[in-house]
């Protein structure tokens, strides 16, 4: 049993995963010719070593994951979530705007956690802010 | 008690045989119990318990083992080997046991290959020898060994296989002897005999977590848990014994200055205080990547069978932060003559049956070793009177114990005694060889031959052991990380340095200790080891049995050699060396050196097979747990299930699904049956549940652009009120699966697929969204549970729905042919589309789950007033059958658009997933076989599905095409089926071709027509004008509402009184009643109710909306906004968040969401809600659900998607001993059960 440490819900046995092979293909445009899809489709590697692969936490958060795991000797390196919204959401929230003033707390301040988003993502939902 | 196995007057004759101490008095009741007054033995002798042995009774005390006690009434002979059918004894003391394999419990609870040496003695414990006819102690077959120069390694193979034509030439070819012989070949060489009966008892799986797993219980092992414990950690400890301790049991020497049983005391008070977790009975069988251990717990193996609803057996899945390992050695044998006799055994084996059973195997003792540990049980024999002769191998200078003779230099040569050990002829070492010398009476031949740790569980986890020149063993290499093991495992022999050594190993697994801050481990000075593990004496010859077990013989691994098979791999194969119960414990060193000798190399060239799981035998049942009988996979119901078997219905499966088959009227076989359910739906109306459907809502600003990337035809302008068929593809060109998509507004499409493929479509979908298409706004979402469907198809079938369904318009203008239209049914919503399947003018309508049966009801009853019926499986694919539609068998993984007749409904404006791959040369050819409708030529010939397609010239090979779908056509009055042919109907239409069905030589001529048979022009779809019809009744204003709980369904009915114990759903509000914290039921350990029905709302969200939409959730219903995987609880609702951008709402209202922010959709329908408290409620979830539940990783407020028997469930702990459970609805019922007959074991 390997345990895959999801990035929603903790590390998990893997049997509450689906696995879905290769995380690193690039699939072309629909548009695009028959080769390049058939390249997509059919042309795998078979790597002995490290491998970045796609798992579904199908019977958990249902989060689709790109997970680091070496073939060889199963260790998992780590997992992130395949959808670049969801490490969005799960960050810390954009710096609200500070027009109002703020109406006293009962609830003491807490420091924000550190970002887990990639500092481009980050940017980016600062940019959107 | 009689041995019903054999005929009776057998049985009566071996009873007079077997017992010729049968007069009372006759005999001392345990011969070879020594005196109570010698303090020897644990076992409690103030109590006797009476087992029975063939046809004896036998008493021993509680405490023994069953090899124990078969020796302590100096039973010798308790089986016959394997192959040769020679007497064996009682060889050892535990796991390794090669000799006392024996047969236990009677009728379905027959156990064979039973290993004695670890069976807990029990009262009325019924026993006997096996591989043996009539008895082990006159066996017919022991003439094997007669003829046992025959018999060697490869002789079956040898005689049996080989035989070629070529060679014999009246042989016959290859496997054909084997064939004929075999049978009797297994009758005389094997094992016991199982019971043909079903397994009556019952087995579960729990999944465990801990920070630290300790496997053994010796010195080590409780050193190792006593230090992780003292320093917080949550310990496991694991013993596979009945009692913990291991060595500490049986030990005499000090442990660090105090008596072993003192120091064993205070070391389990310690864990007990410190919380520690103890498992005895507990065997640790595997372990597995990631910290992952299988245990088996043998929890009712000490008694005649398990207590009402208690388990036999208990598989622990355990995942471990770390683990120690300090799982002991073997000790291992020394081939010499006979040494298989009754009455040889392993010396430690000798010293644990004295010191913790107070049995004296033998009066007359010979010990036999080459190491010093050989002279301890020389010693302690001795001082409990036995008379003992020490062999030392070694020429060494040791002052002798009291009473021991002690003869240095010489080792055993052969056993004497035909049945049991008479005696021993001494062989003395010469330069290189043995020479053989004088014999001495003996009773008991205790042989040291060395220790090899046990390393399986590492074996299992990829290390290689490495031999130890000095310690002649091999011993564990270097372990991963998390992994430590200490004690004997890792090659001490003192206690006390393995008690030492087990402290080293916790703190290397707390990683707090440098290597310099370990303690020093000091082993007692020892006099030079020497490894001994032949006697080979020239002189008559006599077997020396290597693996006894399998009898295998140091004879068989020179014969592998001479023929070749030197690598330790084809060692074991031709020999089977190691490939016993016991898996090689005890004979795969001698093997591996004997070979090693042969080759005139190291022992570590030759180097050791991998052990592989288990580590001892583990019953099937044990493995399969509960998952057996109706709980193999789960079920799934529809929320008509009960109103389908009450009106009739057969029922049949649809992969997970039971749905509804036929409905037999008296008197009807299937075929009528079906029949008169298709020609209703034709001729007036007929319904059919057609819950399974997958249902997915796809919510979102983009969902429109989402589909039209995902089917072949276009949905980008697909208006809102209309449906949609469509085709998708797989991304190699090859259909997928085919469906509707209704569009209930700007934003809200209801998208349907088959059956069989509701769960590819719905993860496939996902698997674009999250990780290609992450840039498109779009929610999916399973809601099969939360909408029932009827069709309602037939001529009537707009006379029914417009009189029950009165705000609906249903006139051709208002509501055409692939309109979808809103309405209400009895005051509950109900979504409509004209869509047939069937080819008669036909709707389906949908309404939510819980008023499904009322919905079923006030339609059933309109129907039935228009002469109408119900509809099974059977008439389902009648009519579509008819009517040239393809289902998935035809969509068969195989097929494309082309080749299912549907390539014009491919666009050519748009791209799709699988339009490129599918105009591949080989996709595209149009010889493939493609869709055709097929006629029996004789038109009351019957052909089958699956029948091969032939040229009538050439019914050979694979044909040109296959038949795959067939039915009775009521509308034709003979058969039709559909078909796939190379070039389909264009190249054949008209033509004649053969239906072959090879299997039962069945040959029709089938005509190639079009698929479509009944209606082409589709006038049935949109009739002029529909039949006049009488008026019907109304819908009542209401429909009632029913719960998926089904407490009142007719096949529900469940041995025992679960009510007394657990609440269930029912009228009144006891749901309520249960569900408050005042009517805590704190009389139970654990209970299960029903959730009362309440508003659940899904929200997902857009990535760049997510923080404000869940602030705003939160500050709408007063609560703060939950973390990942928290659930808060506020005056009207409830707030989880379950996934990244997925929250769920329980109770209030709808939550108002624009659509650039996300979506919502209400599972109030499809998730059925179970509470489970009680002090015993995480241990009862622990039995199904895999998360760590204990209260620091799964607190008050926690919430999961949780594994629950292969289906995909949420758990919430609402507080301390609390859970509640949502399912989706149709897994309800089986689940249920099984949670309810799990949680019987703690009435």
């Amino acid at each position: 049993m390997l345990r895959i440490p999801c990035p929603f819900c903790g590390l998990r046995d893997h049997a509450e995963f689906d696995y879905a092979g290769d995380a690193t293909i690039a699939y072309p445009e629909l548009g695009a010719p028959q080769e390049r899809w058939c390249e997509a489709v059919y042309l795998r590697d078979d790597p002995k070593g490290p491998h970045v692969e796609l798992w579904r936490h199908a019977r958990g958060c249902g989060s689709w994951l790109i997970v680091e795991r070496d073939t060889l000797t199963h260790e998992i390196k780590g997992a992130r979530f395949a959808h670049p919204g969801d490490a969005i959401a799960m960050g810390p929230p954009p710096p609200s705007p500070p027009a109002e003033p703020l109406a006293p707390s009962d609830e003491p301040e807490q420091p924000a956690p550190a970002p887990e988003v990639a500092p481009e993502a980050a940017s980016e939902a600062e940019r959107k802010a | 008690m009689t041995d019903s196995t054999l005929p009776q007057p057998i049985a009566a004759g071996l009873r007079r045989d077997a017992d010729p101490d049968a007069q009372p008095g006759a005999a001392p009741a345990q011969p070879k119990r020594v005196a109570e007054s010698a303090g020897l033995g644990r076992v409690d002798r103030t109590r006797t318990l009476s087992f029975r042995w063939g046809g004896r009774t036998l008493q021993g005390h509680p405490g023994d083992t069953l090899a124990a006690a078969l020796l302590a009434n100096d039973v010798r002979i308790v089986g016959r080997s394997f192959k040769y059918h020679r007497p064996r004894g009682v060889m050892s003391a535990g796991v390794e046991e090669g000799g006392a394999i024996v047969t236990v419990g009677e009728g379905a609870r027959r156990t064979p290959n039973v290993n004695a040496a670890t069976q807990e003695l029990f009262d009325g414990l019924v026993a006997h020898g096996q591989n043996a006819w009539p008895s082990v102690e006159r066996d017919l077959g022991s003439i094997n060994d007669l003829g046992s120069p025959f018999l060697k390694a490869g002789f079956y193979y040898k005689t049996f296989f080989s035989f070629l034509p070529r060679v014999v030439p009246s042989s016959r070819v290859g496997t054909d002897h084997w064939m004929r012989y075999e049978a009797l070949i297994r009758r005389a060489a094997g094992m016991g005999r199982a019971s043909d009966a079903p397994d009556p008892d019952l087995y579960e799986t729990v999944h465990a977590h801990c920070d630290a797993l300790v496997v053994g219980s010796g010195p080590a092992g409780l050193e190792a848990a006593r230090l992780l414990a003292e320093a917080g950690q949550d310990v496991v400890l694991v013993e596979q014994d009945f009692e913990l301790g291991g060595r500490l049991l049986h030990e005499t020497r000090a442990i660090e200055g105090a008596p072993a049983e003192d120091w064993r005391r205070d070391r389990l008070a310690k864990l007990s205080s410190l919380g520690v977790r103890m498992l005895s009975r507990t065997t640790a069988f595997g372990l597995y990547d990631h910290g992952v251990a299988g245990l088996v717990e043998r929890v009712s193996d000490n008694a005649p069978k398990p207590e009402p609803d208690q388990v036999r057996e208990r598989v622990w899945i355990v995942r471990a932060a770390r683990t120690v390992l300090a799982t002991g050695a073997i000790e291992r044998g020394i081939a010499f003559g006979n040494n298989d006799r009754p009455g040889v055994m392993g010396a430690e084996a000798a010293r644990i049956y004295l010191n913790r059973y107070g049995v004296r195997a033998g009066a007359k003792a010979v010990v036999a070793t080459a190491h010093d540990g050989g002279w301890r049980a020389a010693a302690e024999l001795a001082a409990a009177g036995a008379e003992v002769t020490l062999l030392d191998a070694r020429d060494v200078q040791i002052d002798a114990p009291a009473g021991v003779t002690v003869r240095t230099q010489c080792a055993p040569r052969r056993a004497l005694g035909a049945r049991g050990v008479t005696g021993l002829e001494i062989a003395r070492q010469t330069g290189a060889g043995w020479r053989a010398e004088d014999r001495i009476e003996a009773e008991l031949i205790a042989v040291a031959g060395g220790w090899s740790p046990s390393v399986a569980l590492l074996s299992h986890r990829g290390v290689k052991p490495v031999w130890n020149e000095r310690r002649h063993a091999f011993l564990p290499g270097p372990t991963p990380p998390g992994i430590e093991v200490c004690g004997r495992a890792a090659g001490l022999e003192d206690p006390t340095a393995s008690a030492v050594s087990g402290r080293n190993a916790a703190r290397r697994a707390l990683g707090r200790a440098e290597k310099a801050s370990e303690e020093p481990i000091e082993e007692t000075e020892e006099t030079p080891r020497a490894f001994v593990y032949e006697v080979r004496a020239p002189g008559a010859p006599a077997k020396a049995f290597v693996d006894p077990q399998h009898d295998v013989t140091s004879a068989d691994i020179r014969l592998a050699h001479q023929e070749g098979y030197v690598s330790v791999e084809h060692l074991k194969r031709y020999t089977t060396l190691g490939m016993a119960t016991d898996q090689g414990k005890v004979g795969n060193v001698l093997g591996l050196a004997l070979m090693a000798e042969a080759r005139g190399v190291d022992i570590a060239e030759v180097g050791t097979t991998t052990f592989r799981p288990p580590y001892t035998p583990v019953s099937i049942g044990a493995l399969a747990g509960r998952a057996r009988g109706r709980h193999v996979k789960p079920e799934r119901r529809t929320p008509m299930h009960a109103w389908n078997l009450a009106r009739g219905a057969q029922m049949t499966d649809a992969g997970l699904w039971k749905r509804p088959w036929f409905y037999p009227r008296a008197g009807e076989t299937i075929d009528d049956a079906c029949v008169r359910e298709a020609a209703t739906a034709r001729k007036t109306v007929a319904l059919c549940d057609v819950t399974s459907l997958g249902k997915i809502a796809v919510q979102g600003p983009d969902a429109a652009e989402f589909l039209n990337r995902i089917y072949v035809n276009g949905f980008a302008k697909l208006p809102i009120g209309r449906a949609r068929y469509g085709v998708m593809l797989r991304e190699d060109g090859v259909a997928m699966d085919d469906g509707t998509v209704w569009r209930m507004g700007e934003t809200d499409y209801y998208m349907t697929t088959t059956t069989a493929a509701a769960g590819k479509v719905m993860s496939w979908l996902e698997e674009l969204l999250q990780t290609r298409w992450s840039d498109l706004r779009v929610a999916v979402c399973s809601v099969t549970e939360q909408w029932a469907g009827l069709s309602v198809a037939g001529p009537h079938a707009r006379n029914l729905l417009s009189a029950l369904v009165a705000d609906i318009d249903f006139s051709d203008e208002a509501f055409p042919y692939m309109g979808v239209r809103e309405g209400t049914l009895g005051g509950r919503p109900v979504r409509l589309a004209r869509i047939s399947f069937s080819g008669a003018l036909a709707y389906e309508i949908h309404i939510e789950s819980d008023y499904a049966e009322a919905m079923a009801e006030t339609l059933w009853e309109g129907a039935r007033a228009l002469g109408g019926c119900l509809y099974g499986t059977e008439a389902l694919g009648t009519l579509r059958i008819e009517k040239g539609f393809v289902t998935h068998a035809e969509i068969d993984g195989r097929t494309t658009l082309s080749d299912l007749g549907l390539g014009a409904m491919a666009s050519k404006t748009k791209p799709y997933i699988g339009a490129a791959l599918k105009d591949r040369p080989a996709t595209a050819d149009p010889s493939r076989p493609r869709l055709v409708g097929l006629i029996p030529v004789d038109k009351d010939a019957v052909f089958k599905s699956g029948a091969i397609l032939c040229r009538p010239d050439a019914v050979k090979g694979h044909g040109i095409g296959w038949v795959s779908s067939v039915t009775h056509s009521p509308a034709l009055g003979h058969w039709i089926g559909l078909g796939l042919v190379e070039g389909g109907v264009e190249a054949w239409e008209g033509q004649t071709i053969l239906a072959a069905y090879p299997v039962r030589s069945d040959l029709v001529h089938v005509k190639v027509v079009s698929p479509v048979f009944v209606d082409p022009e589709g006038h049935a779809l949109k009739p002029e004008q529909d039949p006049v019809a009488p008026s019907l009744r109304p819908a009542p204003d209401r429909l009632a509402r029913r719960l998926p709980s089904g407490a009142d369904w007719p096949e529900d009915a469940h041995p025992g009184a679960a009510r007394a114990i657990f609440g269930r759903g029912g009228p009144g509000g006891a749901l309520e009643d249960f569900e408050s914290p005042e009517t805590d039921r704190q009389d139970r350990p654990v209970w299960l109710v029903e959730g009362a029905p309440k508003p659940l709302w899904r929200i997902s969200a857009w990535p760049e909306a997510a923080h404000a939409l869940e602030a705003r959730l939160a500050d709408a219903l007063g609560v703060a906004p939950p973390a990942p995987g928290r659930r808060i609880s506020g005056a009207v609702a409830a707030l989880s968040r379950v996934a990244p951008r997925v929250w769920l709402q329980e109770g209030g209202a709808a939550p108002a969401l624009d659509p650039e922010e996300g979506a919502v959709l209400s599972l109030e329908h499809a998730l059925a809600r179970i509470v489970i408290g009680g002090p015993r409620a995480a241990d009862l979830l622990a039995r199904f659900v895999s998360v760590d539940l204990r209260p620091a990783a799964f607190p008050v407020g926690a919430i999961a998607g949780v594994d629950i028997h292969h289906t995909a469930a949420v758990l919430a702990r609402t507080d301390e001993r609390r859970f509640a459970l949502w399912l989706p609805r149709s897994y309800r019922h089986g689940l249920w059960l099984m949670l309810e007959e799990t949680a019987r074991q703690w009435r």
